[in-house]
């Protein structure tokens, strides 16, 4: 009993951290979506009104809506397979492969403000690195970010900038991969690309799990980059739900509006990582 | 190297036996761990105290006999000082209050002031240049004004002030904010390089169709077709509709004029001569200009746009950073029947926000600072900063006077500011939304996506929802049902 209570004071820093910090505010913003609060003044009651005017009466939302799925159906899947293959490579014993990873690790840990201001310029249509290269191949590159048609690809492509945190994992996954499947393969007479298929896939689901879920969560948060680079823009291309909530939330003052967008965002988080989770079963193999 | 990429001679050894013998090692090493361990934290500990005494020291009071007046202004970098010598000025020049000032950056100064609202330590003053004084007023982040000013004050403001400073500062029926400066616009352009396009700078054009033909003999091609230089393209509908006659005002019923014949015309205009370059060439072109705030990324300094329509504070940033920068200033025309003297300004204020706890002192300080306790003591910080004084009389006062004489294209804006039907962006409260949807809507027309009467009767369409909106969620007879119309202090 009393080591007990030793425990729980040794994690209590962190315990109240996470109810006044986390807790707290997750069941408050419950109550505030229900009120139109503008942070000066009290919350007053509104019932469903934010709801209603979210679901039914308000296209900006459907559109971030939009592009948050699509950022999260393409970018995501997108950056488990570009990992994982960076992973296989990475994973191959050569000379000076530490350097490699670590090339590729580096972009990770580049703050997103810092390579997103230098994104900028390069994809510059005009003056731009991208475009620089592109005119010396005889295409005339796009308006990456100005351009509507342009800017969620660009978004999107961008996003494998930072993969380099994925591919660690997947390392690690790959290296826990039991040895003695592979001999076990290699006697049977499997090749490279048989073991790659009927091994290391089935034995890496784990992490491919793992990663395609934190991917979506982290696709439903996406806003430093949109907000830097294109701020929702243009023509709403890319305002992202996390971007939008933000707008609501500080720049209309519209804080009772904003939680319920983010609880019908938690609510979206939720119901499609509990897709994933029902269909783990059937493709995600444990040892 | 291995033959096979994903066999690992080292760990075909079984796992499980490796990993406990790893664990049987660490249990062995576990003595020694514990002297690192604190040695490790001696070390950090150690660290953040040389870091903690490395800090600058909390800023003293000057004054600490005096009652504090927190400030809040979003003048950072070389303007700061500017900001500083008002501050040191209005503390020299009274014993009762000590002005302490604090420099937040303008991208995060709003969030900032609500969560120290919301937290009760907001500061007695804060000034701001973004027209937000509606939205703002209505949400109850303000305090109105009117029983901190005296008669003499509300006859300067109303009898010596530009019009537009009072529409700017007024919302709901009150006086939310003390104007400290305006910002309107005007044609700058470049004399050498209108010259050399045949044109004579001497005669400026003087209707802004005119004014398409002088910009036309100033754009260049590159070899591939892509434009180089602009010579003139208008942007800012709220600045160009006035011309036409229209621009966006409020309505008695609290809505804003939007969906007119004149706004329609001059949306239309600006959006006709992106068609006229090609919409694709103008996204290309525009994506490579700074649009920078900083004289030496302004696209008119390096001659991309010999004819901009810019603000006032241009000038005093050419005569800092571009001096060998040959220019002039000439009022934005109107239309062939078009209205003159008619344009758009924004407004900085300075307010008290809701729980400021020294009203009083924050009171003196905007008097101080604006010109209403001393218009010549105004004209001094206003010709030090560049800024447009919202006081006639400020304008008049000796410094200022100075200021005009060395920087004489100054002129045009304080003659283009003067007059009954210049506007600022209507104070209402759906303000902030409206100003952010119809930079979105014009910018759909010069994108090529919408024409300007779809994207006025979207627009108009987009700001009654909003409207209607909050005024449903709005108490009875609330400001923020943005239903009650703005009237003089």
């Amino acid at each position: 009993m009393r080591r007990d209570r030793l425990g729980y004071l040794f994690i209590s820093p962190w315990l109240i951290g996470f109810a006044v910090f986390t807790a707290l505010p997750f069941i408050a913003s419950v109550c505030l979506s229900f009120t139109h609060y503008t942070v000066a003044s009290s919350p007053t009651w509104v019932g469903l009104a934010n709801y209603q005017t979210l679901l039914f009466d308000d296209p900006s939302f459907w559109t971030a809506i939009w592009n948050t799925l699509v950022y999260a159906l393409v970018a995501v899947p997108l950056g488990v397979a570009a990992a994982f293959v960076l992973a296989l490579l990475l994973n191959v014993e050569v000379r000076g492969i530490g350097v490699y990873r670590t090339i590729f690790f580096l972009p990770h840990i580049v703050p997103v403000v810092a390579s997103s201001v230098v994104f900028m310029w390069v994809l510059n249509p005009q003056i731009g690195l991208a475009n620089s290269i592109l005119r010396l191949v005889g295409i005339d590159g796009p308006a990456w970010l100005q351009d509507p048609s342009w800017s969620m690809t660009t978004l999107i492509m961008l996003s494998l900038w930072g993969i380099g945190g994925s591919v660690v994992i997947y390392l690690a996954g790959l290296k826990d991969v039991p040895q003695s499947l592979y001999e076990a393969a290699r006697i049977d007479g499997a090749n490279v690309v048989q073991r790659a298929i009927h091994i290391t896939m089935p034995m890496m689901t784990p992490v491919i799990f793992f990663n395609l879920v934190m991917g979506i969560i982290h696709a439903f948060q996406y806003f430093t980059q949109a907000y830097i680079l294109t701020s929702g823009g243009p023509q709403e291309s890319t305002l992202f739900l996390a971007l939008y909530l933000f707008f609501r939330a500080w720049r209309y003052l519209d804080l009772g509006y904003a939680s319920a967008l983010a609880w019908i965002m938690f609510v979206l988080v939720a119901s499609i990582t509990y897709g994933l989770f029902k269909t783990h079963k059937r493709w995600v193999h444990y040892e | 190297m291995s033959e096979d990429p994903f066999y690992d001679e080292r760990s075909s050894r079984d796992s499980h036996t490796v990993r406990l013998a790893y664990v049987r090692l660490d249990e062995r090493r576990t003595p020694p761990f514990m002297p690192w361990l604190l040695r490790g934290l001696a070390a950090l500990t150690l660290i953040a105290a040389i870091t903690w005494f490395a800090l600058p020291a909390p800023m003293q009071r000057q004054f600490p006999e005096r009652l504090p007046v927190r400030l809040w202004h979003q003048w950072t970098g070389e303007r700061q000082p500017l900001i500083d010598a008002i501050v040191a000025a209005f503390n020299r020049s009274q014993e009762r209050y000590e002005v302490i000032a604090l420099a937040v950056p303008a991208v995060v100064s709003d969030q900032k002031l609500m969560l120290a609202i919301a937290g009760g330590e907001p500061p007695d003053v804060m000034t701001q240049w973004s027209p937000t004084v509606g939205s703002w007023a209505a949400d109850g982040l303000l305090q109105p004004l009117e029983d901190l000013l005296s008669a003499e004050d509300h006859r300067v403001l109303r009898e010596d002030g530009y019009p537009v400073a009072l529409k700017g500062a007024q919302c709901h029926g009150h006086l939310y904010g003390i104007p400290i400066g305006m910002n309107n616009f005007a044609c700058y352009f470049r004399p050498d390089l209108v010259r050399a396009a045949g044109l004579d700078p001497d005669h400026f054009p003087e209707s802004l169709e005119e004014l398409v033909a002088w910009g036309r003999k100033l754009d260049r091609v590159d070899a591939q077709g892509r434009l180089e230089r602009v010579g003139f393209l208008p942007s800012r509908l709220a600045v160009f509709a006035p011309l036409f006659g229209g621009g966006f005002k409020e309505r008695p019923d609290g809505g804003i004029t939007i969906d007119n014949e004149e706004n329609r015309r001059a949306l239309t205009f600006i959006g006709e001569v992106y068609r006229h370059y090609g919409y694709e060439r103008m996204i290309q072109f525009r994506a490579s200009l700074n649009s920078g705030s900083l004289a030496v990324e302004w696209p008119f300094v390096s001659g991309l746009y010999p004819i901009s329509v810019d603000g006032q504070w241009r000038v005093e940033q050419l005569a800092n950073y571009a001096p060998e920068v040959e220019y002039r200033t000439a009022p934005l025309p109107p239309p062939k029947g078009g209205r003159v003297n008619a344009g758009f300004a924004t407004v900085n204020l300075a307010f008290i926000p809701v729980g400021a706890k020294e009203r009083h002192g924050a009171m003196a300080f905007m008097r101080f600072w604006s010109g209403l306790q001393d218009p010549a003591i105004a004209g001094t910080f206003n010709a030090s900063g560049g800024w447009l004084p919202p006081l006639r009389t400020t304008v008049e006062s000796p410094d200022f006077q100075a200021f005009l004489k060395k920087n004489p294209q100054f002129r045009t804006f304080i003659t283009a500011v003067d007059g009954p039907d210049v506007e600022p962006v209507p104070p209402v409260a759906y303000q902030v939304f409206f100003t952010s949807r119809a930079w979105q809507a014009e910018d759909r027309v010069v994108r090529g996506d919408k024409s300007a009467e779809q994207a006025l009767k979207d627009l108009e369409a987009e700001v009654e929802r909003e409207r209607g909106r909050r005024s449903r969620l709005s108490r009875p007879g609330s400001p923020r049902s943005g239903a009650i119309n703005g009237v003089a202090p």
